[in-house]
């Protein structure tokens, strides 16, 4: 394992990358500061470039973007109240207090700091589990794949943001899209409706780039009739003393693990983590006593950040051991590993321990960047802030444009993802959490691949997916889930709590 | 009296209603799932070969029908409760007027989006991409014209240069395309 990281920071070392890093994080902590643009789209607008690259480098771009944008919600949340990333909504609620006392540049260091800890202390888990779960999943027959991917489905349901019922609808949709084209074991054609531009697929970047890059903007274009006020135009980053910091262990060290316990979920990702490890410890506090959260103590900001940070290492652990992606992010990270020819799954590890170990040097390279960025970078942010919507939206419109087309070097996969931004942007205002479909699309090859072979091997009979202790356990889960699910779904709702979960428009 | 507080337009404009029509376009999904498949027949039961190439695109169908009726019941649940409750207050004239303006820009980017991607193999991207910009900037309402046609010739450019020269792109329009081979003159000469 030590040689093969060390190989990862010989590879990631070289200047290319390193500078693709830099430029990654740079941009990561711009997007991420800017309410309405998000990692996920970052690394969308970004995907006609990354065609062009070799894989490592292309892979560093998109890593140093990841990991940006976690500390770049941070800044409009503290400066204007609205968070960048919805991981971020958290440290508004003690971050901009701070900010009101005239403690902008303390509050954007403690986030800064705590961000740069939780990341460290994420990559480490990373490092730690990935091997260990990498190894065992090498042993994995299709049947077992084929439930670790259903398993990630049903997850990615339960635990997204919405009803189970939209969650598992979302990922019916993506399983149904992936279903379009011939049929890679019997040749037939599905879904095609004579269209040979269907034949091979609905273009997967385009999906990723209508939902990801068109149905945000077409959300967020309210954002160019209103404007947001910056608190302070006059901010310096104030870094905190190493004491200060270490003297609240508490806070990073619960908000780091919740970060990589919860990321390693697929489907709960950071939003889930900053507002659980503030909770725990806002409740388990002392000093500061839980009434003093949320009128500007540090804690508030580093627990938070912490765990924000510590997600990107969570997130690619089942990413690159089972090839089921946490969030948004690493399911454009996973197709592009399809689009550069990787097999993602559980023989990644095998096939190609250069890839695995390279992005694990890049995610610590980059959070390390990320901290001298902050600190070098702040009035660069806050000026940036600034800006208007209206000048960004069309140019990422135009960046996305191009990314659907290059994948095919035709338009059909542009009209493809106007249709799919459509849908998705209708389905988000409904509340659905549309990373599903993006989730179903990926994993629907997989499964519908694993489930056939098992079949096929078995002679047809069901019994092989509970033929063994860990298929049975990864059934239990699944059905766990589904049952659990369903049965707060059919509960009816009290009006009070159906008022308060009613997704707002206006923000999405 | 309070059941009357709700007209028509209040009872279109309901999360319920906009709930039922999400549902039913679901369920239509997953009828289109087995409708337009494959006029071929072949049996969705599994035999000792395995599963057809039918059966789980059927079985996703088949799922996503069912979650769509347990998601038509509840949007009429939720219409029952909503037109059980009071009219909502009306919204303020400025609110009215800013939604109005929101929905005409996401209806007219969509379109300008569609014809971006329909012209841009014709007139080639060269030109395209700065009308493109500039339509977008004077939509959102940037700034004076004279800036905002600056700004999309300039990021037009910037953007060709990017793409076409840099990342080798095929980004060239056909006959009605006279910007491109112009600028590829010009970048040779200057080198690039």
């Amino acid at each position: 394992m030590l040689s093969g990281l060390l190989q990862g920071f010989a590879e990631m070392g070289s200047l290319t990358n390193l500078l693709l890093l830099f430029a990654g994080t740079t941009l990561g902590i711009l997007v991420g500061a800017l309410p309405g643009l998000s990692s996920p789209m970052a690394i969308i607008v970004l995907l006609p470039i990354t065609f062009t690259m070799e894989t490592m480098p292309a892979f560093a771009l998109m890593i140093g973007i990841y990991v940006g944008t976690k500390l770049g919600g941070s800044f409009s949340a503290i400066l204007l109240r609205t968070p960048g990333t919805p991981a971020s909504a958290c440290t508004a609620l003690d971050g901009y207090p701070m900010a009101m006392r005239g403690e902008a540049g303390l509050a954007l260091g403690y986030a800064t700091m705590s961000s740069t800890l939780g990341g460290i202390l994420g990559w480490i888990g990373a490092v730690v589990a990935i091997p260990l779960i990498a190894g065992i999943a090498l042993y994995s027959a299709p049947p077992d794949i084929a439930l670790i991917g259903m398993a990630g489905l049903i997850m990615v349901a339960a635990f997204a943001r919405g009803s189970i019922v939209k969650g598992l609808s979302g990922v019916l949709l993506g399983l149904l899209v992936s279903s379009v084209g011939i049929d890679g074991q019997d040749a037939v054609m599905r879904y095609t409706f004579g269209l040979t531009s269907l034949e091979s697929g609905i273009p997967f970047a385009a999906v990723l780039v209508g939902i990801f890059g068109f149905a945000v903007v077409f959300a967020d274009i309210s954002l160019t009739v209103k404007g947001s006020e910056l608190l302070t135009r006059d901010v310096t980053l104030r870094v905190p003393r190493p004491g200060d910091l270490f003297r609240r262990w508490r806070a990073w060290l619960i908000g780091s693990i919740y970060g990589l316990g919860i990321g390693a979920i697929p489907g709960v990702g950071a939003d889930g983590s900053t507002w659980l490890s503030y909770a725990t410890v806002k409740n388990s506090s002392k000093n500061p006593p839980p009434e003093a959260f949320g009128t500007g103590v540090p804690e508030g900001i580093i627990t938070p950040e912490a765990s924000n940070n510590a997600t990107t290492g969570g997130a690619l652990v089942p990413m690159l051991t089972l090839g089921i992606p946490g969030d948004g992010s690493t399911a454009i990270m996973l197709g592009a590993m399809i689009m550069h020819g990787l097999t993602p799954g559980v023989s990644l590890m095998r096939d190609d321990p250069d890839i695995v170990y390279g992005l694990l040097a890049a995610l610590l390279i980059a959070t390390i960047f990320m901290f001298f960025i902050a600190m070098g970078a702040i009035r660069a942010f806050v000026f940036v802030l600034q800006r208007d919507r209206n000048v960004l939206f069309p140019f990422i419109l135009v960046f996305a444009s191009i990314g659907a087309y290059s994948s095919a070097n035709s338009v059909f996969p542009v009209y493809v993802a106007i249709a799919f931004g459509i849908i998705g942007f209708l389905l988000e205002k409904r509340g659905f959490p549309v990373v599903t479909i993006v989730l179903g699309a990926i994993l629907g090859p997989i499964i519908e691949y694993n489930v056939r072979l098992g079949l096929a091997l078995s002679g047809g009979d069901w019994m092989t997916f509970v033929e063994t202790w860990p298929r049975i356990c990864l059934v239990g889960v699944i059905a766990l889930l589904l049952t659990k699910e369903i049965r707060s779904a059919l509960r009816p709702v009290p009006p009070a709590r159906r008022a308060a979960t009613t997704p707002n428009t206006a923000n999405q | 009296m309070q059941r009357q507080g709700r007209d028509r337009a209040d009872f279109w404009q309901g999360e319920g209603t906009k709930d039922l029509l999400t549902a039913v376009a679901l369920l239509l999904v997953a009828v289109a799932g087995f409708a337009f498949i494959n006029p071929n027949s072949a049996s969705v039961y599994p035999g000792d070969g395995g599963l057809t190439w039918r059966t789980l695109p059927f079985g996703y169908a088949g799922l996503l029908g069912l979650l769509a009726c347990v998601y038509i019941a509840q949007s009429i649940r939720k219409i029952r409760s909503e037109l059980s409750e009071c009219a909502p207050r009306p919204a303020s004239p400025e609110q009215v007027s800013e939604n109005r303006v929101v929905l005409k820009r996401r209806v007219v980017s969509i379109a300008l989006l569609v014809g971006f991607a329909t012209l841009l193999k014709v007139f080639g991207f060269a030109l395209m991409a700065p009308i493109f910009l500039f339509c977008l900037f004077r939509l959102y309402q940037r700034g004076p014209w004279t800036g905002d046609l600056g700004l999309s010739i300039g990021g037009g450019l910037a953007l060709w240069l990017l793409f076409v020269p840099v990342l080798k792109m095929n980004l060239k329009g056909d006959v009605f395309d006279p910007l491109t081979p112009a600028l590829l003159g010009l970048t040779k000469m200057a080198g690039l």
